[in-house]
């Protein structure tokens, strides 16, 4: 029996037993029997260190106060978790409350994951938050989530290099221009990021959507504020390419006086650092305040929960104040509660006050969907600005972007004809499946037909069930657009509009053809460089005479060995403009240092030298393998024929290394074809999505562009086809290569 | 021991017929060589015996039972493969025992069988070692002894011999040999070495493209061969053959006559024939067919010469100071009419010599 | 001297190619030594700091009911890993001798079939493979995990071992069936021993593959007690900030197993990868 159906029934076997003991202690000692066994209820979050600290503690409290409820608590890595709850929610598999963010709120309403709480919850509860945590929880006239703490930008400052934070964006400049030089910033921030760029574009008065739907990403605000980064970077006070980890090291050394960050930021600072908080200055341009968003956290009952009760008790008990004053001192984490705040130890507490003063003037993120391609179009632009565009050029590629990239609104279809065709299909397969069958028998093959399947059959079941028909179930997505949660029939329309290229041209970054050739140069050069050095140093070990052959050849092996993910970004930081290895080592030998992701050949010569790191060992082994087997007397024989070590090498080992080679070629393109790994983590398609591949397109389409789970299917299926008519080729070159042999 | 009988057994891949339809029965405690060209069906023979092959249609019976659909480790039959197919993982010990110890007999009965057909074969002092620890030769034995160990009721060679130098196989012919005697076991033997088949077998089978072209005993596939194809394929070197037609009640062929021999006399005018004649029945000396010495493949007492005339190359056997012959010398050949084969234009056999005298003994002697 | 630079040559390349391979992988080592918890990748990759504090913080990890979290999930992880290499190679060995040895009708189909499985974009497999887990109540389970692993293993571990079985000469299995071996006797004792090399690395390929996997993981369990380490190292991965240290500490402890694995099988893995496709 599975674990989930033996626990029930363990469950259910220690409910009777327990009752059974209730009602004997019942007529004996007359004892209540109400709640004698406890309720288990899930919830999920995405804590780590000090914020689930906190969180393990309340939880400990809230059990120790209500014996007849168990917590079991769930957490998540990040990176999965929205996906995870997407998923295992509607499946009935999913935790009975759960902690995030308010982002996603929108979308979870619509599709049924979260229950709205307003109607369970009392108004004097509600008015014990802070007011501007509350409202970004309301959607569609519901409230969905109780406040637990909210994150928000503001400025850290070194109080060794900054005495005292500046009011207004023109100090800022000042200050920061002052603090600049040789090798030290005034302001360190990752500028490419749109959430982190939100309190210009908001202060600058940015829209983010008018009224009647249009985005505001080239509105005279929103124009304003790129300028501003623009100037930053131009006058080197923002450190070129800004990545997390670049600005932290700064800050750590001095050579940052300034940074925007948020409260997590604390935790990465070092000891011997004095700094302080203070709110975002007022932007000078307009005196309006630098705006950022404000990330509400908030825990959230599953529409799906099998506990709603005791969920919503341990919710309300993690949103009231004794929890918030342990998220506060043991997570460090601005608390939503009110009643937290007159708490003298939260009063002096100048840090989180920095952050609670700033939530005045922070934004909620806008709930609707097309926020998310607000993030990717923002981000655009802010690269192109911090590259050198004109802020007008840069606003207007965003907003481009950002309108290619809403979801199709393809009409619904009847599937009708479309059922009747597969149904036909399936005939006409079932048909040629029976005549088949019909002809093995008639035949006589019966009895080999049966042997050889009576072998295969367990591989070859396991294949279909868990491999084929999962594709298949995938592919048919490509007929459907995905909207809140619901899949609408729509035919060819996806594959129209990849193909058809209606929104983008042809040579631009995001069309399927753009990608293609850029997918197909990926491959390619991949595998050239795979092979050559995989061979080159193949042939290398395979000298009969070399010494130290074990050391080298272990040494060689070990990329493979190591989880590419970290290896992946490490590569990343070593190409980085200003603090990277590799532009260190040009430094030294006298050369200009390289923008590396900043313009398409050298971005992809990044992803290439990264991937061919990670796959030169296998075509090495391969090679040395094949290599090992070629008899010796062959060269012999060629050598008595006169040849030369290059006539050798062609006419010997090239020849007989084919038949081991070929195959790990061909196996080799497919693998790279799809790799999508190397690109999402080193160059993540910079710039401008020029050097994403076709598979790394489909990511995106399916988890980052609204969900549009049909269309990243319909790119899949092309991938496939792709594949499927290049395996044909290949097959056939496989074909002759074995007729060599 | 058991007999071994096909009737009408084929054997086809499709369109392919590798095996047309042989009729042969083995007596129990026989040796019998199959042999022929590579590819004419002698292996796929031996290996339909053995159950390894399907048989298309006819049937095969071992002591008089049906086995055709029986698995090959039902039909109690032993195999030495050309490859000898020792399992490299297994030490010899290992290797003999294992069919053994498949069929569950009893530990200590194991051991002495081993050590039995071990001490047979000489090969005790190999028994901890792996197969590639061992030479060609010892291979070999250690082939032998794991179809001897299991006492099997039919022994089926396929090319044992083939891998090894030619000193080895004259030696291991002579252990097959002497095993055979020794055991009495009933053996198919199938080779493509006919002195193997006539050194060996106590009746030769001729296979020639899955046809059965001959059975019977070596001396008398020599003297009496069947057909063209047989004459040809047994005796070393080979038979001459010249193709003529009958002419004035004589074989005649490019310059070349031959009275017919008794028997053959009444054949008609412009008859079409094959005369065939076997190297030590071609005698040099005045009066025969001039030609030019091409080849002396010398053996010091006795040669080969390989002489063109007019009808064609025909290679003599020749003795003493004949044998010192050079290249380039022109000698005279003469053809008996006496010992004379002649086949018709289908190949069959018209008349051989009458008799199987003592010059043809010792010619398979000296083979 | 040009004998000197003739033997030196080999070296320089070789060395500078170990160097190219060991760079980011000190760093890994570096960042892990640290003792803090920031990705530094400026420097020389050589470590300053030598501090296990990263290791131990990472390897004693308790959950609330005080289970010790990291052994659970290497064990999880082993365990996972292992009885897919089992499963998989039970299922990819039987069907590479069927593909191998035995003609029969749709023997090219399957074969083909298994191939074409390669060239599927596994994106769109995520969500339907959650509703067959679900349909088959294996959600929240490492069997479940190894049923997707496993036979996501099979097409290309099958592939492996026909290559590998079509090089073992047929004779072999003849003089077992001779002998008086079944079919599965002959498998079992002549076959499978004889193709080990070619086990061995289709093995530690299936390894790898269940040991590396961790979105799948991600999504279907729901118990931190049945994470595996793949899992459990990107917890070290947050929304605004990555606990570097800890990931590359993770990461090193993730890795050590595998090349374990990889050096003492190094002499198999360079005749069995190959051996299959060139011998024939």
């Amino acid at each position: 029996m599975n674990a989930l159906g033996f626990s029930r029934a363990r469950n259910a076997n220690r409910k009777r037993f327990l009752m059974a003991l209730a009602l004997l202690l019942s007529v004996t000692s007359l004892a209540p029997v109400a709640n004698a066994s406890p309720v288990t209820i899930r919830l999920w979050h995405s804590y780590r260190g000090g914020e689930q600290q906190a969180l393990d503690e309340s939880v400990k409290r809230f059990e120790a106060a209500h014996p007849d409820i168990r917590v079991e608590s769930l957490a998540n890595p990040y990176e999965s978790f929205a996906s995870k709850l997407s998923t295992a929610i509607p499946n009935d598999n999913g935790p009975d409350l759960f902690i995030f963010a308010d982002d996603r709120l929108g979308g979870w309403a619509k599709t049924g994951i979260v229950a709205p709480l307003d109607g369970k919850v009392g108004a004097a509860k509600w008015a014990s938050f802070l007011p501007q945590t509350v409202k970004p929880l309301s959607f569609d006239g519901h409230i969905w989530g109780l406040p637990l703490a909210f994150k928000t930008l503001a400025l850290f400052y070194n109080t060794a290099l900054v005495k005292a934070p500046p009011k207004t964006t023109d100090e800022l400049v000042r200050l920061a221009q002052s603090r600049t030089g040789s090798g030290s910033f005034g302001l360190a921030y990752t500028a490419d990021n749109f959430f982190n760029h939100a309190p210009w574009y908001l202060g600058f008065g940015g829209v983010l959507f008018y009224p009647d739907g249009r985005v505001g990403l080239s509105s005279p605000g929103a124009i304003q504020s790129f300028a501003f980064v623009q100037d930053l970077s131009r006058r080197g006070i923002l450190p070129k390419e800004p990545d997390d980890a670049t600005v932290t090291r700064l800050f750590n050394q001095g050579h940052a006086a300034m940074v925007i960050d948020g409260p997590w930021f604390a935790a990465e600072i070092d000891r011997s650092i004095h700094y302080a908080v203070a709110p975002l200055p007022v932007v000078s341009a307009t005196g309006k305040p630098a705006s950022p968003f404000l990330n509400d956290e908030a825990v959230y009952v599953s529409a799906k929960a099998l506990h709603p009760r005791e969920a919503l008790l341990l919710a309300e008990y993690l949103a009231g104040t004794e929890s918030a004053l342990i998220r506060a001192a043991v997570g460090r984490q601005v608390v939503a509660s009110k009643a937290a705040w007159t708490d003298p130890r939260l009063q002096h507490d100048l840090f989180l006050n920095a952050f609670r003063q700033q939530a005045e003037t922070a934004v909620p993120i806008p709930k609707r969907s097309e926020m998310l391609d607000v993030w990717e179009a923002g981000k655009l632009a802010l690269k192109m600005v911090l590259r050198g565009s004109t802020p007008k050029a840069a606003a207007l590629a965003a907003e481009h972007r950002f309108y290619a990239i809403n979801p199709l609104s393809a009409p619904a279809k009847s599937p009708l004809p479309y059922l009747f065709l597969l149904f036909g299909l399936a005939l006409g397969i079932l048909a040629l499946v029976i005549r088949w069958l019909a002809g093995v028998a008639r035949r006589g093959e019966g009895k080999r037909f049966r042997l050889g399947w009576s072998w295969a059959a367990p591989a070859m079941i396991a294949t279909f069930i868990l491999i084929f028909v999962p594709f298949a179930i995938g592919l048919g997505l490509s007929f459907f657009r995905h909207h809140e949660g619901h899949f609408i029939f729509i035919g060819w329309a996806n594959f129209g509009d990849i193909l058809g290229q209606h929104r983008f041209r042809l040579t631009e970054p995001l069309s399927f053809y753009y990608s293609l050739v850029v997918t197909v140069a990926w491959t390619v050069v991949n595998l050239a460089i795979h092979v050559t050095l995989g061979l080159g140093l193949a042939l290398l070990l395979n000298k009969p005479t070399l010494k130290l052959k074990a050391v080298y050849r272990v040494l060689l092996i070990i990329p493979w060995a190591v989880p590419n993910y970290i290896t992946a970004l490490l590569w990343k930081g070593m190409f980085h403009e200003q603090f990277g290895a590799i532009n260190a080592m040009l430094k030294l030998l006298g050369l200009h240092p390289v923008a590396w992701f900043s313009s398409f050949g050298t971005a992809f010569f990044a992803d290439v030298c990264t991937n061919a790191w990670l796959g030169f060992p296998f075509m090495m082994v391969v090679c040395l393998g094949a290599l090992q087997s070629i008899p010796r007397d062959l060269y012999e024989a060629a050598e008595v024929d006169g040849a030369g070590a290059w006539a050798q090498f062609r006419h010997v080992t090239l020849p007989l290394l084919q038949p081991a080679l070929i195959p790990a070629v061909l196996l080799g393109m497919v693998w790279t074809f799809n790799a999508f790994n190397v690109i999402y983590l080193v160059s993540g398609g910079a710039p401008d999505n020029r050097t994403d591949i076709l598979i790394a397109e489909a990511y995106r389409w399916a988890f980052q562009r609204q969900e549009q789970f049909g269309y990243a299917a319909a790119y899949a299926a092309l991938i496939f086809v792709i594949l499927l008519g290049w395996s044909v080729v290949s097959q056939r070159i496989a074909r002759r290569a074995e007729a060599v042999r | 021991m058991a007999s071994v009988e096909l009737e009408k057994v084929r054997k086809s891949f499709g369109d392919a017929h590798i095996v047309k339809g042989v009729s042969l029965s083995v007596a129990t405690g026989e040796f019998l060589v199959l042999v022929g060209p590579s590819g004419c069906g002698k292996s796929t023979c031996l290996r339909m015996i053995a159950g390894l092959e399907e048989i298309t249609s006819g049937d095969i019976r071992i002591d008089g039972q049906r086995v055709n659909d029986l698995a090959p480790r039902d039909r109690d039959i032993g195999m030495v493969f050309q490859s000898y197919a020792l399992y490299p993982h297994m030490t010899v010990k290992e290797n003999l025992a294992f069919g053994l110890t498949l069929r569950k007999v009893p530990k200590t009965e194991i051991d002495a069988r081993v050590n039995e057909a071990a001490k047979m074969l000489e090969i005790e002092p190999l028994l901890a070692r792996r197969p590639k620890e061992l030479s060609g030769g010892q291979r070999q034995r250690v082939a032998i002894g794991r179809s001897i160990v299991r006492r099997p009721q039919v022994f089926l060679f396929d090319e044992p011999l083939s891998n090894l130098d030619a000193a080895l196989r004259v030696q291991m012919r002579a252990e097959i040999l002497s095993l055979h005697r020794r055991l009495g076991t009933t053996m198919v033997y199938v080779t493509h070495d006919q002195v193997e088949a006539m050194t060996l077998a106590t009746r030769i089978a001729v296979l020639n493209e899955g046809v059965l072209q001959q059975v019977g005993p070596p001396a008398e596939l020599f003297h009496h061969p069947a057909n063209r194809f047989v004459a040809g394929f047994i005796g070393s070197p080979s038979m001459n053959f010249f193709d003529g037609v009958v002419a004035h009640g004589a074989f005649e062929s490019n310059g070349l006559t031959v009275a017919l021999p008794v028997g053959v006399q009444g054949l008609a005018e412009g008859t079409p024939l094959t005369l065939g004649i076997r190297p030590h029945d071609v005698t040099l000396g005045e009066g025969g067919a001039m030609g030019g010495i091409q080849v002396v493949e010398s053996m010091g007492w006795e040669a080969f010469l390989h002489v063109q005339i007019a009808a064609g190359r025909v290679v003599a056997r020749v003795e003493g100071a004949l044998a010192q012959s050079k290249s380039g010398d022109r000698v005279s050949v003469k053809i008996d009419s006496a010992r004379i084969h002649l086949f018709d234009a289908d190949g069959r056999t018209l008349v051989s010599p009458q008799d199987a005298g003592e010059r043809g003994l010792s010619a398979r002697a000296s083979a | 001297m040009r004998k000197l630079w003739r033997d030196a040559w080999p070296h320089a390349v070789l060395v500078l190619a170990s160097v190219f391979a060991l760079y980011p992988v000190l760093w890994v080592v570096k960042i892990a030594l640290s003792g803090s918890q920031q990705l530094d990748s400026s420097a020389s990759p050589i470590p300053h700091v030598f501090s296990l504090a990263n290791f131990t913080m990472v390897a004693t990890q308790v959950d609330g009911a005080g289970h010790w979290l990291f052994g659970r999930q290497l064990f999880n992880s082993l365990a996972v890993a292992i009885a897919t290499t089992v499963v998989g190679l039970l299922l990819a060995c039987t069907a590479a001798y069927a593909f191998s040895r035995f003609r029969f009708p749709g023997r090219e189909a399957g074969l083909a079939s298994l191939l074409l499985t390669q060239v599927f974009p596994g994106i769109v497999m995520m969500i339907p493979l959650y509703l067959i887990l679900k349909s088959v109540h294996l959600l929240n389970s490492l069997t479940g995990l190894v049923v997707v692993y496993a036979s996501t293993s099979v097409p290309f571990s099958t592939w492996m071992l026909k290559g590998y079985f079509d090089t073992i000469p047929k004779e072999m299995e003849e003089s077992a069936y001779v002998d008086g071996a079944s079919r599965w006797t002959t498998f079992l004792r002549v076959v499978l021993p004889l193709a080990r090399p070619a086990l061995v690395v289709t093995a530690l390929f299936s390894f790898m593959t269940a040991w590396n996997e961790f979105i799948l993981a991600a999504t279907l369990l729901n118990d931190q007690t049945l994470f595996t380490l793949p899992v459990a190292l990107q917890r070290y991965v947050g929304e605004f900030q990555t606990d570097w240290g800890s990931f590359a500490a993770g990461a090193i402890f993730t890795s050590i197993p595998v090349m374990i694995l990889f050096y003492a099988l190094q002499k198999h893995l360079v005749g069995g990868l190959t051996a299959g496709s060139v011998k024939g």
